[in-house]
């Protein structure tokens, strides 16, 4: 194929040759969502209970005793201890009793408390429920719970908000509900009051009993509250000391006899909780929003209730009749930030920069506001506008602020060796390219397809500024937003009048982050003048919200889906994507949240990857090299033989080519110089080197004087899981400033000091500490049904008390393969009846203390010999591989370069949801998703190939190369076929090879274009086009062999 | 019972009034006609007549008991309570008394800030 200069990875501008593989492009499912309507919250009462329990440290985690305040209008008006009778001794009980009269409390059995308290009380009053991580204590108090389930509504439509959740019974108490909860995060879980059975509540109306709605009661979990707040994860304690409230202290010894000392620390535990309720809650109200705090979920949460509180009304509330078809384009087109390394496994120096609020500064420079306040949105034909907007555009057009606002467009492109996105399974080899669970990596390669796929401009013009042409354009829709809608209020932000925004006339996000400098302005001059620590935490809570609310709207609400399971006896729905829409039965759905607008959050981060692509391309120019990006940053690479002063200039003009594009009102540069370049304490330029494995695992550092690396910023990408095995040495506290724990960035340095000296990495020893010999722990709870339900044999001989029950958590740990035994005791390999453990522990955060492992499916200790240390766990870090680019194999070192990807099949894929594996391992590179199945044409492409293969070699000898059944075949020729993809697909590689061998196709092709040749010559290629029915563009680069002969130009010719 | 027991009970009886209204759409809980809160206080009032109309107004006991001696000075009803004549016609009667009433509270609450304002309260007005 002859393309390309300028590539930007090898000198020669060679393409690589190119491999075909399947990509993956996302698509969209229509639920039976309604559309939100929203008249007004319900608001909880003035009365508030706030709750925490104590519980045993085993697997079980029986709760002995709790304690309980229940306030109105913040007033004490009951508090108490409860206790579990059944965990308490009789001698803990005169304990409790004395203990109970000291602090003024009631002393209540747990029943009690569930019955008298938590439902006549708070319940019936519609008070605000309050603890910190909720569904632990929830399930603290359950007497039996299930897994909750899909609820029809009145009107038929399907409520799955609570799918992959747990009921939890807590009354025998006829009429009384149960509470639901379900986990999305560590963070957050939505929890509610359910009905046991279903049946409606009544209350008397002024014409007797009437029926009304369920209430779902109000369920405020700090934890959630203090992120959404702080974009922060706390523990209590530390929330406490962020919040400047008295401190719970620390207390690990659970298992001890009720004493004075713990029950104290009890009482003081549910003090602490209402006193940062209070903290918190004053900082949500000034906020001064309409949204009850109970119902913010997370940072987007805060977002859009300030959307709601500017009366903007969502995208699919107002445009709900938008084609489905568009959207299904539209999202095909999306895809995740870009990150990538591209110098590997080896010390780089480096210079290190970031954009300066990437999001917020893409949505202002393309101007999307105007679409989040629109009525809505038209579309027109803009096919030659793309073509000559691409033809024309360059470096000094992109410089033009005008020139983003023109980017409201998606482009149907023919790849041939362009440089797109491209979702696939990397890390397959050739034999397994057809999976039917694609776990994706997305990688900016070249790619090669013949059918058309759908691009956003911005990433058509990164492609451009790439491989130095453009893509070719099929066919391109331009998006138009229609009129500002009424009805439109400004806010204050964070209550405070001088931060006033008017979404009507304003741009949000360049206001928002205008305020934000300025903010963060004044906190620093504040802290040098050493004003007073009110007004500095003032200051730093009002740039942090005004942090928050820039990021919180300008991308991830835009493309949030709920992912739940699907019922299994759904019928089949209809799915849209890259071209067309299809019929699929996904075992998930994807419901939209109430902001979702999938053409903003493909433009955004489109925009984003055109943000690097230029910074790439003025790197190249500058003869410079680039060692990683990370969708906002980029770690320019010093060439062999710069001087670093040189590098520092070449780098400071790439940075300055971005001042032009600043949409904010403080002067500079977006692409700044980060912290990272200059000393900690002196704040002088220091040279700075990197070392980068892959993806999101790189550490930026400087030498010391000593020969020994200092860690600047790191990444926990891969490590999140394990537990810090140093105890009390590597406390829970605030983030370092390098960003990642103690124990991470020693585990960097010894990679770094391996790599320096080349004493063989790939074979590096990892216990530079003792405890890191020790097994390798990670913490999981039981959040979700299916994570319980591998307790499932522990528990079956087990009472309820003693079983472990949702919200459980426990330590995890890893087991050695059996080859891997093998190393220390041959007879592990030849032993079927031995199969690797799965080993778990009572929780602990001091891992020293660790004094039992068993296994979590018979109860059985287990042998150590068969834990994974930490050393063992991090072996494979330093070595794991870049599979989406060239030379990115596990011990490669030096460049990646880009593959080329031929797309061989497209698939249509939805995003899944957070997936647990049994192992214990996350799948922490990949881009999950669920197949929604093979894309229309492919379909019919492949069906058409299953025809021609039977018709040329028969049914016997296509059966056996396709190692499929004859009725296989026959059903695959149905008219309407409803064969599965995965079958299809097995028949059209068997007859892929049935060709192949038979070498009849490459000679029937060579005849075809000889006759297509010479009647070309005859009567020009654009009549030979015409008499044939297809594009004469693409018939001119078969006729010169720059492209294969398609299935369809062979039908097109057999027509004739 | 404590004076807690008591508070609980009426904030329970308040919580199921609150969600009977806001099943209906009613998230602002205030009488129509006069500053009233307690959504124990506060009914269903339909201007044409239960068997009507559908929209419904929150009115306090009060107000709902003026609007009733009001009402019985009004014709009787029609044989036929659907027709649209009479539904409309009952329904300004309806919205005339409540009108009335709402007069004499924004009166009463004209004269109360006049009275504010002789003894001293209150700052300039400025136009913005
Ligand atoms: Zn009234």
């Amino acid at each position: 194929m002859a393309t390309t200069s300028a590539s930007s990875d090898d000198p020669t501008g060679a393409v690589p040759e190119a491999e075909p593989r399947s990509i993956f492009l996302r698509a969209y499912v229509p639920t039976d969502e309604p559309t939100p309507k929203r008249r007004g919250y319900p608001r909880p009462s003035d009365w508030v209970l706030v709750f925490d329990t104590e519980t045993w440290p085993d697997a079980a985690q029986n709760m002995r005793i709790g304690t309980y305040q229940l306030r109105q209008r913040g007033r004490l008006r009951d508090k108490g201890i409860f206790y579990n009778p059944e965990e308490v001794r009789d001698f803990e009980l005169a304990v409790l009793q004395r203990e109970a009269v000291k602090h003024g409390s009631r002393l209540i059995t747990v029943t009690e408390f569930r019955e008298a308290i938590l439902f006549d009380a708070a319940y019936k009053t519609d008070a605000s429920i309050v603890g910190f991580n909720l569904p632990f204590d929830i399930s603290r108090l359950a007497i039996k719970h299930g897994s909750a389930r899909t609820i029809v509504r009145k009107d038929g439509t399907k409520d799955r908000s609570m799918v992959g959740g747990f009921t939890f019974k807590l009354s025998d108490v006829e009429g009384r509900p149960n509470i639901r909860v379900r986990h999305l995060s560590r963070r957050s879980a939505f929890i509610n009051f359910t009905q046991v059975w279903d049946d409606p509540v009544y209350v008397m109306g002024d014409e007797g009993e009437e029926e009304v709605v369920k209430k779902p009661g109000f369920f405020l979990d700090l934890r959630t509250l203090a992120a959404a707040l702080t974009s922060n994860s706390f523990t209590l304690d530390r929330l406490a000391g962020f919040l400047g409230v008295g401190r719970k202290g620390t207390f690990s010894d659970f298992g001890r006899d009720l004493d004075p000392e713990l029950i104290a620390y009890a009482v003081q535990d549910t003090q602490v909780t209402w006193e940062c309720y209070e903290a918190l809650i004053s900082r949500y109200r000034q906020h001064q929003l309409a949204t009850p705090p109970t119902r913010i979920y997370s940072e987007a949460g805060l977002g859009k209730a300030y959307l709601n509180a500017m009366n903007i009304r969502p995208w699919r509330a107002v445009q709900p009749e938008f084609p489905p078809e568009i959207i299904g384009a539209i999202m095909s087109s999306y895809f995740g930030g870009r990150s990538e390394v591209h110098r590997r496994r080896e010390i780089v120096p480096t210079l290190y920069c970031d954009f300066a609020s990437m999001y917020p500064s893409v949505c202002t420079l393309m101007d999307l506001w105007r679409y989040v306040v629109s009525d809505g949105m038209t579309r027109e034909d803009w096919t030659d506008g793309a073509r000559a907007l691409l033809a024309g555009v360059d470096l000094a057009a992109l410089q033009r602020p005008e020139t983003w606002r023109d980017f409201h467009a998606l482009v149907l492109v023919k790849p041939a060796a362009d440089i797109f996105p491209v979702r696939a399974r990397y890390s397959d080899g050739p034999g397994g390219r057809y999976g039917a669970d694609p776990s994706t990596t997305i990688g900016l390669n070249y790619l090669t397809s013949e059918q058309p796929v759908w691009m956003t401009l911005p990433d058509c013009i990164a492609s451009k500024l790439l491989t130095g042409k453009s893509p070719e354009v099929v066919q391109a829709i331009r998006f138009v937003p229609k009129d500002v809608h009424t009805g439109l209020a400004p806010v204050n932000i964070a209550g405070n009048s001088a931060y006033g925004v008017d979404p009507a006339t304003d741009n949000f996000y360049k206001r928002v982050i205008d305020l934000r400098r300025e903010v963060k302005g004044r906190l620093s001059a504040a802290k040098k003048s050493g004003a007073a620590k009110s007004e500095i935490d003032r200051l730093d809570a009002e740039q942090l919200a005004l942090k928050i609310l820039a990021n919180a709207t300008s991308y991830g609400i835009f493309i949030e889906l709920n992912v739940e399971d699907a019922d299994r006896q759904d019928e089949p729905v209809t799915a849209y994507g890259v071209d067309g829409s299809f019929p699929t039965s996904p075992r998930q759905t994807e419901t939209p949240g109430s902001h979702f607008h999938p053409l903003l959050a493909t433009l955004i981060t489109g925009s984003a990857r055109l943000m690097l692509a230029i910074t790439e391309r003025l790197l190249l120019d500058e003869g410079l090299d680039w060692a990683f990006c990370d969708t906002d940053s980029m770690a320019f690479a010093r060439p062999a033989g710069m001087a670093q002063t040189e590098f520092r200039k070449r780098v400071e003009r790439v940075c300055a080519w971005f001042s032009a594009l600043n949409p904010y009102e403080k002067p500079g540069s977006i692409l700044e110089f980060e912290d990272q370049n200059t000393d900690r304490e002196t704040g002088e330029p220091r040279d700075l080197y990197c070392y980068a494995i892959s993806a999101k695992r790189y550490a930026l550092f400087n030498w010391g004087d000593d020969g020994r690396p200092i860690i600047r910023k790191a990444s926990a990408h891969g490590l999140g899981h394990l537990l810090p095995p140093y105890g009390p040495d590597d406390p829970d506290e605030p983030e370092r400033d390098t960003g990642v724990h103690l124990w991470q960035e020693h585990f960097w340095e010894q990679m770094i000091t391996a790599a320096a000296g080349r004493a063989d990495d790939d074979d590096a020893e990892f216990v530079w500490r003792p405890e890191l010999a020790k097994p390798a722990a990670s913490r999981y709870a039981a959040t979700t049904p299916t994570v319980l339900s591998w307790f499932a044999p522990f528990n079956k001989h087990r009472h309820y008390a003693s079983q472990v029950r949702p919200f459980n958590f426990l330590l995890w740990f890893q087991s050695k393969k059996p080859h891997e035994r093998a190393v220390e005791d041959n007879g592990a390999l030849f032993d079927p009846r031995q199969r690797p453990p799965k080993p778990v522990a009572p929780y602990t955060k001091d891992l020293s203390t660790i004094d039992h492992i068993w296994d979590r499916e018979t109860g059985e200790d287990v042998e150590p010999a068969w834990l994974r240390t930490y050393a063992e766990v991090l072996r494979t870090y330093p070595v794991h591989s870049e599979s989406k680019f060239l030379d990115g194999g596990r011990t490669r070192r030096g460049p990646t370069r880009r593959r080329h990807i031929l797309a061989d099949l497209v698939w249509n894929i939805g995003k899944e949801g957070d997936r647990f594996e049994e192992d214990g391992s996350i799948g922490a590179e990949d881009d999950p998703a669920v197949p929604y199945g093979l894309t229309p044409s492919h379909r019919a492409a492949a069906i058409e190939a299953v025809r021609e293969t039977k018709e040329r070699f028969g049914v016997r000898a296509f059966r056996k190369a396709a190692g499929v059944s004859d009725n296989t075949i026959t059903r695959a020729l149905e008219p309407d076929s409803t064969i599965a993809d995965r079958d299809l697909v097995r028949m059209r590689n068997g007859a892929e090879r049935l060709w192949a061998a038979d070498g009849v196709r490459a000679k029937e092709d060579a005849a075809l274009l000889d006759g297509m040749r010479s009647r070309a010559t005859e009567i020009g290629v654009p009549a030979l086009a015409a008499e044939l029915g297809v594009d004469a563009s693409n018939l001119a680069k078969v006729l010169a062999r720059t492209r294969t002969i398609s299935a369809s130009l062979r039908r097109s010719h057999a027509g004739t | 019972m404590t004076d807690l027991d008591y508070d609980l009970h009426c904030d329970a009886e308040r919580a199921k009034k609150r969600q009977k209204f806001e099943a209906a759409g009613h998230f602002v809980h205030v009488c129509v006609c006069c500053p009233q809160d307690d959504v124990l206080c506060l009914t269903f009032e339909h201007p044409a007549g239960k068997n009507s109309d559908d929209t419904t107004l929150l009115v306090c006991m009060n107000c709902k008991a003026l609007r009733d001696c009001l009402q019985r000075a009004e014709p009787s009803p029609s044989p036929n309570p659907r027709n649209v004549f009479e539904v409309i016609g009952r329904w300004l009667l309806s919205m005339a008394g409540y009108f009335g009433i709402l007069m004499s509270t924004l009166r009463g609450f004209g004269d109360f800030l006049i009275n504010l304002a002789k003894d001293g309260y209150g700052d300039d007005l400025s136009f913005v």
